[in-house]
């Protein structure tokens, strides 16, 4: 049940790889870059999830458990929610330097529009 | 029960996204996308991953949608304004745009050349 995950995931990737490849604003350009690192968080956490795990939010091992029961037990990798807390926090950076620059090329370029931004064409 | 709130949060997601591509106003698709971090964080609490949906609702519901408006607000400055406000921006192919009956960017009317940078 879980690869539902997966599939909207590669469902979320595809929705924003759309809007790069076919809007010419080049604010909807950002917008579907910050719809395929969405797919990216999506799909780490959906992969960490186990079936019928709860948070990795522990102080001890539950009664009668030990620790390396517990790592293939029933929690969630917890690994792999690090992984995306570090992916969210990139993310927005990673973004704020996309906004910066669609915002230069505006000022420079008086447009938003990609197919006018003759200097980026090469 | 697990189940019918993990495939609901996926539905919204994905409603949200297309939403976010085919909606004609810039800010309606920020909207759209400070919804997909919103229902995202949703989801990750039902993945059992409060953390990550800290993280989430502070950068995908808050932070993200702020960027992209105060970069829109910078932009609408210095363009014209069917680019950051109104419809027309994507496709079709804007046939008023070498018209030179248009209207100059602000709200000047008539002269086809606007007045300076």
């Amino acid at each position: 049940m879980i690869h539902v995950n997966y599939v909207a995931a590669a469902a979320l990737f595809c929705v924003g790889l759309y809007a790069v490849l076919t809007r010419r604003n080049l604010l909807r350009m950002v917008m579907g870059l910050s719809l395929m690192e969405s797919s990216t968080y999506l799909l780490l956490v959906s992969m960490a999830y186990r079936r019928g795990s709860t948070a990795p939010v522990l102080l001890d091992p539950p009664p009668g458990k030990t620790a390396s029961q517990l790592a293939a037990g029933n929690v969630a990798d917890p690994v792999l929610q690090n992984f995306c807390i570090t992916a969210v926090v990139i993310g927005v950076a990673v973004t704020a330097v996309f906004l910066a620059v669609v915002v230069r090329i505006a000022q420079h370029h008086r447009t938003l529009d990609a197919d006018e931004v003759r200097a980026m064409g090469g | 029960m697990f189940w019918v709130l993990d495939f609901a949060c996926l539905a919204v997601i994905l409603g949200a996204a297309v939403m976010v591509v085919r909606l004609r106003t810039l800010t309606g698709a920020v909207v759209a996308l400070s919804a997909v971090g919103t229902v995202l964080t949703l989801l990750f609490v039902v993945l059992g991953a409060p953390d990550v949906a800290h993280a989430e609702v502070a950068v995908g519901a808050i932070a993200l949608p702020v960027l992209f408006l105060v970069a829109i607000g910078k932009i609408r400055t210095v363009v014209e304004p069917d680019q950051v406000g109104e419809p027309s921006v994507d496709y079709p192919p804007d046939p008023g745009r070498t018209d030179p009956t248009r209207r100059p960017r602000g709200t000047g009317a008539g002269e086809p050349e606007g007045s300076g940078g």
